[in-house]
């Protein structure tokens, strides 16, 4: 399969927008095509000489990268409609001509640059995190088996980088969802041995207005998550200890 | 005093949703399949079919049941339900994956439901009692070989034995009873066929009445 084709110009479409209050539009830029190019390439080689296929002078686009790896997540962004993250996006393989914008769920930055802080907030409000702070020294931990070191691997891979809430319907301005990132990091912190103790207080968390319950099973998230977390796993654990909490009156 | 009331009103929030997918199953699901076994002694014939709806109907404080066990937990469970389509969106053009749609589906097949069972419950239930006329098997009979009640009876059955199973399915994890991927595609298996034997059942019973 040869998929490197030669290519003499690639056409980029992208959404542009000067600021949260300001009106979009749809810009379109003509490269010159270079073997191995991915979506910042292109964004880069836009910014040398800002000018639209019309040849009309035009603001560089604004976005954000950081590792280039897809182990950061700050280059997300929709790319041909799906999300993902733009420094794995390689041109060869995508349909042309490429359409950019930035993540419809967040607050708008500028051009592709989002505020994601609300996943910040998401992860405070299901306290991720084990909370170890005292006056003396605890000494060391209980030990993790290989089995729970594993599975515990795989949920702490989340970069929240957005792409799960991004393909969610679930999570929209009508709804309260929390969405599934924090409710993965809420289990990832109840299977730390240390972390189990408040395990009960990270489960109510999730029992309010936009909790897990809020999920409804479009099990997108799984289909999207750049790191093959299993979030819809994830969910239905944490339904099954919410479950619990639910019947624990049954024991007094 | 207002943090504790917006909390209040938060954890309610959270218990309404529980009890709109227990409802779906306990009794709403459970009816249903009740509800088909009964109409199958269509297959026995007139008199048999009259003799179940005869005693289903000499039940003693049959309205408090019907109201408590059949009517107010449609009704509830709808209600939630049409709220849930209003915290929904769609986006099966970007992402059309089969289980997004059965997540549309699953909204689309509840209204279909709540039209078709308004009209049913009128028709066969409420109707009678107005205009004072008997349901039976030549009842039945006569709504069913009207072509346009039978093929909206026909869509009305799709739509219900669809939210039917795929609610079972849904119904495992909201409770956190199927949890990993084997588990979930073990039970869609599974609900599939009873959904589909359901569904058999029901269309069998309203083509045999035609006659
Ligand atoms: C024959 C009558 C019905 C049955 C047997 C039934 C059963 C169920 C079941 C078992 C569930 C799964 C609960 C869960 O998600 O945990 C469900 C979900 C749902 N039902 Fe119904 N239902 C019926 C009628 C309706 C009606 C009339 C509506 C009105 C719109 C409706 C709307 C919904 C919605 C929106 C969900 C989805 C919940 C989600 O996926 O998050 N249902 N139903
Ligand atoms: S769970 Fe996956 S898709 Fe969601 S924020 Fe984390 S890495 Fe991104």
């Amino acid at each position: 399969m040869n998929q490197t084709i030669k290519r003499e110009d690639i056409e980029i479409k992208i959404k542009r927008q000067e600021g949260p209050n300001s009106p979009a539009r749809w810009e379109t830029f003509s490269l010159k095509y270079r073997p191995g190019m991915n979506v910042i390439s292109c964004l880069m080689e836009i910014r040398k000489k800002p000018q639209t296929k019309e040849g009309m002078k035009t603001t560089p686009v604004c976005w954000e990268q950081n590792c280039l790896e897809e182990v950061c997540g700050a280059c997300t962004m929709v790319i041909n409609g799906r999300v993902r993250q733009s420094c794995t996006a390689l041109v060869d393989k995508l349909e042309h001509p490429l359409r950019i914008e930035p993540m419809s769920k967040f607050p708008l930055v500028r051009d592709l640059v989002v505020n994601r802080s609300s996943m910040f907030e998401s992860l405070k409000k299901v306290k991720a995190w084990v909370p170890v702070d005292g006056t003396y020294d605890l000494g060391p931990g209980p030990r993790m088996s290989p089995k729970e070191a594993q599975y515990r691997y795989e949920l702490s891979k989340c970069m929240t980088c957005g792409c799960c809430l991004e393909a969610c319907p679930q999570y929209n301005p009508q709804s309260a969802f929390i969405g599934p990132a924090a409710i993965s990091q809420a289990v990832l912190f109840n299977a730390h041995p240390t972390g189990k103790r408040n395990a009960s207080e990270r489960t109510r968390s999730l029992m309010v207005s936009g909790g897990a319950q809020d999920c409804g099973n479009a099990q997108n998230c799984v289909q999207v998550c750049p790191q093959n977390i299993p979030l819809t796993q994830s969910i239905a654990e944490m339904n099954r200890d919410i479950t619990k909490e639910l019947f624990g009156f049954l024991k007094e | 005093m207002s943090e504790s009331v917006a909390e209040k009103i938060d954890v309610k929030h959270f218990y309404l949703r529980r009890i709109h997918s227990l409802l779906g199953v306990f009794p709403v699901s459970i009816f249903l399949v009740e509800h088909m076994i009964a109409n199958a002694f269509i297959l026995k014939g007139p008199e048999a079919y009259n003799g179940v709806i005869n005693l289903l109907r000499s039940l003693p404080y049959l309205i408090p049941i019907e109201i408590t066990f059949i009517g107010l937990p449609i009704f509830l469970h709808a209600v939630y339900g049409i709220y849930i389509c209003y915290t929904s969106s769609l986006n099966l053009k970007s992402y059309g994956y089969a289980k997004n749609w059965f997540y549309f589906l699953q909204r689309v097949s509840g209204l279909i439901a709540l039209a078709f069972i308004a009209y049913h419950i009128w028709d066969f239930r409420i109707a009678s009692e107005v205009f004072h006329f008997e349901v039976n098997y030549e009842a039945v009979r006569r709504s069913m070989r009207v072509p346009w009640i039978f093929s909206f009876y026909v869509v009305g059955l799709v739509a219900t034995m669809f939210h039917f199973a795929n609610g079972l399915w849904l119904f495992c994890i909201t409770w956190g009873i199927t949890i990993g991927k084997k588990s979930q595609r073990i039970s869609g298996i599974i609900f599939s066929v009873i959904g589909f034997a359901l569904f058999a059942m029901a269309l069998q019973s309203i083509i045999v009445v035609r006659g």
